[in-house]
């Protein structure tokens, strides 16, 4: 059976781009169960910025599986809120950077970014209880964003490379 | 130094120093633990409307420390800290919904019981939540 070619519809990106986007999605959200007992260690951002390195902005269609699964395990808090446009940004930067293939710059990207999630997180707070309460919640979790940095730095620079060789062929061989 | 060389040092300084200016942001806010006796206030709220205080004398320097000596409540030790699962003999029903969160002289506190430092005159409220 002949599956429709979606991109020869109005839907912007063929059927089997968009299964293998929502996969990664999904492997998004298992990375992340996985990693659940360690503090603010995850896996998500070097996959995000892989998929972005090689579908581009079609990685947010993974990003907001990952966020909508989220969602539906752990309840739509106001921390989810904050996921909407959280990890959205990741694949922002990694798209204005994606001609970079020095893979330490994007540990040091990934670095910066867990660094500055809570930061973002806060974001919310902000609206809720004005500048103390931001400010407030920020500070309070520098420890794990810190923690984040490392991680990220960590598992970018050691994963980020071979993921991405892996799923361009795989993007190569129509997978 | 080639480019690349230069861009890596680059990026690298400017990740450590922004952890630095992080951590020095964080050691500014940070709270001191205070030694010495405090008198502290906890009010408990439960689900069916009753509401209990408790005044508590302690040497300790965090809630947790507070609150365990007074043998107010239990829990499950987690990555961030003690999740706060039973105040005053009550255990929250996670089947219901149910979670026990806790504010302090009715404004918003962000840090767990384990690191919320605590100083005399401090009124905490414990009130029982149904639904995330």
């Amino acid at each position: 059976m002949n599956l429709p070619s979606m991109s020869a519809g109005k839907f912007p990106l063929p059927l089997r781009e968009l299964v293998v986007l929502s996969l990664l999605g999904a492997i998004m959200t298992a990375g992340q169960i996985g990693f659940a007992f360690l503090p603010n260690i995850e896996p998500v951002s070097f996959l995000i910025i892989c998929c972005t390195l090689v579908y581009g902005r079609a990685a947010l269609y993974s990003v907001y599986v990952f966020v909508l699964i989220e969602g539906l395990i752990y309840g739509f808090g106001v921390w989810w809120f904050t996921y909407l446009y959280i990890w959205a940004l990741l694949v922002f930067v990694t798209l204005a950077m994606r001609n970079c293939r020095t893979w330490f710059i994007w540990a040091a990207i990934s670095g910066v970014y867990g660094l500055l999630f809570g930061f973002f997180s806060a974001l919310p707070y902000f609206f809720i209880g004005g500048v103390h309460m931001a400010l407030s919640y920020w500070a309070s979790g520098i420890p794990f964003d810190l923690l984040h940095c490392a991680g990220n730095f960590v598992s970018t620079l050691c994963l980020l490379k071979p993921c991405y060789l892996l799923l361009s062929r795989l993007k190569a061989h129509g997978v | 130094m080639s480019k690349t060389k230069r861009n890596i040092v680059i990026s690298v300084i400017c990740l450590i120093a922004l952890a630095a200016v992080l951590a020095g942001v964080y050691f500014v806010f940070l709270d001191s633990p205070s030694s010495g006796e405090k008198d502290i206030t906890v009010e408990v709220y439960h689900k069916d409307g009753t509401e209990k205080t408790f005044p508590i004398s302690t040497n300790a320097e965090f809630l947790r420390g507070a609150l365990e000596e007074a043998g107010l409540i239990e829990g499950t030790e987690g990555t961030y800290g003690l999740w706060v699962t039973t105040v005053d003999g009550y255990t929250a029903d996670e089947s219901k919904n149910e979670w026990w969160g806790y504010t302090k002289s009715g404004e918003y506190v962000d840090t767990a019981v384990d690191s919320t430092v605590i100083a005399d005159g401090d009124v905490y409220e414990f009130t029982l939540n149904v639904g995330w």
